[in-house]
């Protein structure tokens, strides 16, 4: 049996589609998707708004949406749409997420099993 | 996954996200507070209210935001591999926030407390009626509190056989890093079967 949806996830989707829509990105900003500004090439930060410019600034060490929201104080909603434009402008990169239900990555969620064991004792 | 780095870009990295749920005072900040590597653990974000219903920030871009105070907290299991701890916030006018919060989540720990384990049935039902993610349920164990038989716990909560329960101090990194292992376990072998899926 197909597993209805919980309430408001279609509509999710295409909240989506509005946000991100124009910027298509590869991958979806969830709250825990790590961000990493790269080289802006010859022209710098020049271009860049200066919200923008803060975003790059608090990801030049790889941080998570939530944390480049809260440190730049700025609602994660924005956030994610300037993010979605600084990657398609090549500024900054956008990582995978190990995943959820089938689709998780087997390999990484044994990775971190170990890495918690490891701090269990 | 469909993504076609950029030359010179950023060395790969990935990440994952849990969620701690359960109700006001049971433990969360407590919990995260004893595995994150980064303090302060209460964060506030500024969360878009709207973005539930009929939400169109390309429109509407500071339209009823919010600050949410929650507990947020990181593990890095490698360098390429950084596990994010996200307690749920207590009040009910945040549960607009609860979508995005689990959202490509692995899994959830609800911690109970044996005193109030009402407290938490709200965190519970949500995770059994609205997603499809794999939950433990964690009892904090308060000093001086009776301990109650993990079984008279289960019963008292209607939980599915299937779904552990685990005991642990919050206040301990090395017993709330334990409650992490046992739901990720949990989250293989849930994946892995789609039988215990709900």
């Amino acid at each position: 049996m197909i597993p209805t949806p919980p309430p408001g996830a279609s509509r999710r989707v295409r909240s989506y589609a509005l946000t991100l829509g124009r910027t298509r990105p590869s991958l979806p900003l969830l709250l825990e998707t790590l961000v990493t500004a790269v080289d802006p090439g010859p022209g710098g930060l020049a271009g860049m708004t200066p919200e923008q410019r803060n975003i790059y600034l608090a990801c030049t060490e790889s941080r998570s949406v939530t944390e480049i929201a809260t440190t730049v104080q700025l609602p994660i909603g924005v956030v994610r749409v300037l993010i979605s434009d600084l990657a398609q402008q090549g500024k900054v990169e956008i990582h995978r997420t190990v995943g959820s239900g089938p689709q998780a990555d087997t390999e990484l969620l044994e990775r971190i099993l170990h890495g918690l064991h490891a701090i269990a004792g | 996954m469909g993504f076609t780095p950029l030359p010179g870009s950023a060395p790969k990295k990935v990440s994952a996200k849990i969620v701690v749920a359960g109700g006001f005072g049971v433990g969360k900040t407590t919990l995260v507070g004893s595995v994150s590597e980064i303090p302060p653990v209460n964060t506030e974000a500024i969360m878009t209210q709207a973005s539930v219903p009929h939400d169109d920030l390309s429109r509407t871009p500071d339209k009823q935001t919010t600050t949410v105070a929650m507990d947020f907290g990181r593990i890095t299991i490698a360098q390429d591999l950084i596990l994010y701890l996200f307690g749920t916030p207590g009040q009910a006018r945040f549960w607009f926030m609860w979508e995005d919060l689990t959202r490509g989540a692995i899994g959830a720990v609800i911690i109970v407390d044996t005193r109030r384990l009402e407290d938490s049935f709200q965190a519970i039902d949500y995770f059994e009626k609205y997603t499809d993610l794999p939950f433990l349920i964690a009892v904090n164990h308060f000093e001086g509190v009776p301990m109650h038989p993990v079984e008279d716990i289960r019963n008292a909560l209607d939980l599915d056989d299937d779904v552990p329960v685990v005991v642990f101090d919050a206040r301990d990194r090395r017993q709330s890093a334990g409650v992490l292992a046992k739901l990720v376990e949990y989250t293989m072998n849930f994946n892995a079967d789609p039988a215990l899926s709900r």
